[in-house]
């Protein structure tokens, strides 16, 4: 599998940024800001000296002219841990012909990808699979990244994905705050996903979910007698004429979509809803900044 | 053959990709979807919509088709209208007229026969069949006797009579049946028919109408009878001329007594004719001419006393002087002149030797002075009351009063029992005063006074100390009246006749207004339930038209009970149709009836075929949707 990504898009995404919410504790220089306060010359605050403190931190101007010891504060930018949660499954090969939901999962991937390395920011994959999981711990190299994306070109969505197992994985290895990138297309019943994302939110993790989806599953546009076959051979196939079917479906499936932006919103997780054929820079900016429309030229990182 | 061979090479491959196509086509197309999670889902969902309101649906769908199978059903298992009939009234011409013949050669008696037997084959083995049969002064009663033979389970309750009775036996018989639901009355009428008078009996049914029909015969249409009857002393003499037979030279003439006495006799067509018969029977009866035997003239009839629309009344006079008789006679006839009305009544006095034939069709009897009387002779009387005729006793010098009471027990509103001289004034409300002055004002002298009268009689007149005059008693259909006081011309003795006729009048035109109001009370009232596409019906038998014509002669009312007895006639054309296609092609006179009849039945018939087709669709369509 090939990207095929247009080559504008990474001369606008060198001047992109991803800014997660949570702050960084790595030791290492990155782009985020860190809790820590190291010796970066941007300037945070003030505060009172403390007895034990290095003399040299005290700004003396402003503590002549406050009359108070004022040391300054400032910030320490650090490198942050990016996992992107792939989803493995037969559904994400849908439509057979064309673009496939993999592949612009791939290209999704492969975009933030190269955003986060910019960035300095350090990538780990998971492609969620019921039984061949992969697990890629974060890689800030080109080499560690190399890896990861041919990993997922050579991977064949089929089967079901298991959310729970890698969600486990994830929280046996990951102590520090991080940011989650769950790419799915919610084939199934979604409620155990949200739980388990929810508990990842409150564990003080950065999550951000990526919905996607083909005109086709929405729109149900077939006519005439069709014989519909489950494409993870999980439920059986069922003989019908989808015109017939087309106002409950698109009444189901609205309905499935909004429980689940609901339940993501509600607990303030950014959730993303693309279209597998849409606009890739649009969706990318939608996605960094949560707006669609933005003046690429004038956006300075 | 070249063109053959490339024609059967060439046709397959044309017809190949149209053959792929429609193999494909057939097949359902194959789509691999990923949201069959929701998919599912939706389906269920759909399933259960399509359970949940095709619940009603499938109700509604079910009643839809009981209700067109239950159409379907009427119309094309429907045998008959007549089947639901209870009690059914047959009332049928049965005049010598009937024996004429059709083109065909048949029997019009034969024909109604037919249709009157097949209607009764439809009806229920528990329908109540009555039957009246009219012709003139007597009938054979070949039609209805016939018809009787046929009625095993059925009961024949009623045996019609001449037509001045039709109407009071149809009367009777709807009385009878005042609380039952007299269903069908089935009229065959033939060209013979009065009419006029036949309208009368159709009057009980207030919106009752029906249609003349004559049958065309161009042999039969200008035979006419211009006939005279003289009586001299014993003997009666006929004097006619037959015109309209030119073909036939001798005719035979027969002439029939009311008792059924029978002479025949050769006339000759182009003379006049002259029949004398030395019988005093003959002089009420029925006058047939036979054309080439095939064609028996209408019945005339050539005594007076039969018009429904009077009241005839005879008194038979026991008294041995004749001339006694013709004053009698005199008195009365002219006490109904002075009068100075248009007597409604026909009066006729029998002598002492002819007493024995009297007129049974009479409306009323006036019994004077009768002697001792043997039981037979009781019984004719009785039997004449019973049957609903009016009999009005005066007893005489001659009347053995106890022998009297003692036969006539039964049926007398009244013992009699012997009185001397009394003058007493009658006691008269102002109408009676004023009807009859003389009556008022003069004294009566009763001879007999009554001893005993029945619960059952009703006073008439009273004298003014209170005693009855003038009692009625109800017999069977019929009154039996009772005078206390013998009649005499002279004004010393008794009851002047004078003045007796003019009591009679007033007191038979109570009679009158009490079958008048009798009528009334029965409410008839006669509305027709037409099938739907009726307008053709109408052209034919006018707006408000409700009797219909089953043949020829032949009409079909149905009626239904409606509060205490409401008529209601329907018409089933569909079947009369289906029964008689040829029939009315040889019989109606007309084609708008034709055109009508058949246009119903073919109506009816496309009619259950469209419901079939659409409960053949409506079932289909109702299983595709179920099975999708």
């Amino acid at each position: 599998m090939d990207l095929d990504l247009p080559k504008e898009i990474f001369e606008v995404l060198d001047r992109l940024v991803m800014n997660p919410i949570v702050k960084s504790h790595d030791i290492y220089g990155g782009r985020h800001n860190s809790p820590k306060f190291g010796s970066n010359p941007d300037f945070k605050e003030y505060r009172n000296y403390q007895n034990g403190e290095s003399s040299k931190d005290i700004d003396w101007k402003v503590s002549l002219k406050t009359g108070k010891y004022l040391v300054r504060k400032r910030e320490h930018q650090a490198k942050i841990d990016n996992w992107i949660i792939a989803d493995g499954s037969g559904s994400m090969a849908f439509p057979l012909k064309g673009r496939s939901k993999y592949l612009y999962q791939l290209m999704l991937t492969g975009v933030l990808v190269h955003l986060l390395k910019g960035q300095g920011d350090s990538t780990g994959l998971i492609i969620e699979h019921k039984h061949k999981p992969f697990f890629l711990t974060p890689q800030k190299t080109l080499s560690g990244i190399t890896e990861l994306l041919s990993k997922l070109c050579h991977f064949k969505p089929s089967e079901l994905s298991n959310y729970g197992n890698s969600i486990l994985n994830i929280r046996k290895r990951q102590f520090r705050p991080c940011v989650f990138w769950f790419i799915t297309d919610f084939d199934n019943e979604p409620s155990k996903f949200i739980k388990d994302i929810k508990s990842l939110k409150d564990e003080g993790h950065d999550v951000r979910v990526i919905h996607l989806y083909h005109k086709e599953e929405k729109e149900l546009a077939w006519r005439g007698e069709c014989l519909f076959s489950d494409i993870e051979n999980e439920i059986e196939a069922a003989k019908l004429r989808p015109e017939l079917l087309q106002k409950e479906y698109l009444e189901i499936y609205l309905k499935h979509c909004d429980e689940i932006k609901n339940s993501i919103r509600d607990y303030e997780i950014p959730y993303h809803y693309f279209n597998i054929d849409g606009q890739l820079e649009e969706q990318i900016i939608q996605l960094l900044y949560g707006v669609k429309n933005i003046d690429l030229k004038e956006t300075n990182p | 053959m070249f063109a053959l061979s490339t024609y059967l090479l060439a046709l397959p491959l044309v017809l190949l990709p149209f053959i792929i196509k429609w193999i494909k086509t057939g097949k359902p197309r194959e789509v691999i979807f990923s949201q069959m999670y929701l998919l599912q889902k939706a389906l269920k969902s759909h399933k259960e919509l399509q359970r949940k309101s095709p619940l009603l649906l499938y109700i509604i769908r079910m009643l839809q088709i009981l209700l067109i199978i239950f159409i379907m059903a009427g119309l094309l298992l429907k045998t008959d209208a007549l089947s639901s009939s209870n009690a059914v009234m047959i009332i049928c011409d049965d005049s010598f007229y009937m024996h004429a013949k059709n083109k065909e050669g048949q029997q019009l008696w034969d024909l109604a026969k037919m249709e009157i037997l097949n209607i009764l084959d439809r009806l229920d083995s528990e329908a109540q069949v009555s039957f009246v049969g009219f012709s003139g002064a007597s009938s054979q009663w070949l039609l209805a006797d016939s018809i009787r033979e046929n009625l095993t389970n059925k009961t024949l309750n009623y045996k019609g009579e001449n037509w001045s009775h039709l109407r009071r036996n149809v009367k009777n018989l709807l009385r009878e049946r005042t609380r039952e639901k007299v269903d069908v009355i089935l009229v065959s009428v033939s060209k013979a028919t009065d009419l006029e008078s036949f309208k009368k009996v159709f009057q009980m049914f207030p919106d009752g109408r029906f249609k003349e029909f004559k049958i065309s015969d161009s042999s039969l249409k200008n035979i006419a009878l211009n006939l005279k009857t003289y009586k001299v002393k014993d003997e009666i003499i006929f004097k006619g001329k037959i015109s309209g037979a030119q073909n036939q030279k001798k005719v035979s003439v027969t002439i029939e007594n009311s008792v059924g006495k029978k002479i025949s006799r050769q006339v000759d067509s182009s003379k006049e004719f002259i029949l004398k018969i030395n019988d005093v029977s003959f002089e009420n009866g029925v006058f047939r001419i036979d054309v080439n035997d095939r064609f028996t003239f209408d019945n005339e009839v050539f005594y007076k006393n039969h018009d429904s629309d009077k009241l005839s009344v005879t008194m038979l006079s026991f008294s041995e002087s004749v001339s006694r008789l013709k004053d009698v006679q005199y008195y009365l006839e002219n006490g109904f002149k002075t009068l100075q009305r248009q007597t409604p009544f026909l009066f006729t006095v029998k002598k002492p030797s002819q007493w024995k034939y009297f007129d049974k069709k009479t409306d009323m009897l006036i019994m004077h002075d009768p002697p001792f009387l043997s039981n037979e002779d009781w019984e004719l009387f009785k039997d004449y009351v019973f049957k609903g005729g009016e009999l009005l006793l005066i007893p005489g010098p001659q009347t053995p009063v106890e022998l009297f009471t003692k036969e006539m027990w039964n049926i007398l509103p009244a013992e009699l029992k012997e009185r001397t001289k009394i003058n007493q004034k009658l006691n008269l409300n102002k109408e009676w005063e004023r009807n009859c002055p003389r009556f008022s004002s003069s004294e009566l002298r009763a001879k007999w006074i009554f001893h005993r009268l029945k619960r059952s009689s009703e006073s008439l007149f009273s004298f003014s100390d209170g005693s009855p005059f003038w009692v009625k008693n109800r017999h069977g259909k019929g009154n039996m009246h009772l005078i206390s006081s013998p009649f005499s011309m002279y004004w010393a003795h008794t009851v002047l006749f004078h003045d007796f006729s003019n009591v009679l009048y007033t007191m038979l035109n109570t009679v009158k207004k009490d079958w008048a109001s009798n009528n009334e009370s029965l409410k008839l009232k006669a509305s027709f339930h037409f099938p739907k596409d009726i307008t053709s019906y109408k052209k034919v038998l006018g707006e408000k038209s409700n009797a219909h014509l089953v043949l020829p002669g032949l009409y079909l009312c149905q009626t239904k009970e409606k509060s205490d007895l409401s008529l209601v006639c329907n018409f089933e054309s569909s079947n009369i149709s289906r029964r008689y296609p040829t029939k009315i092609e040889d019989w109606v006179n007309g084609d708008q009836e034709k055109i009508a009849a058949y246009h119903y039945s073919r109506m009816d018939k496309s009619m259950a075929l469209l419901l079939l087709l659409l409960l053949i669709s409506e079932s289909m369509i109702f299983l595709i949707r179920a099975k999708r």
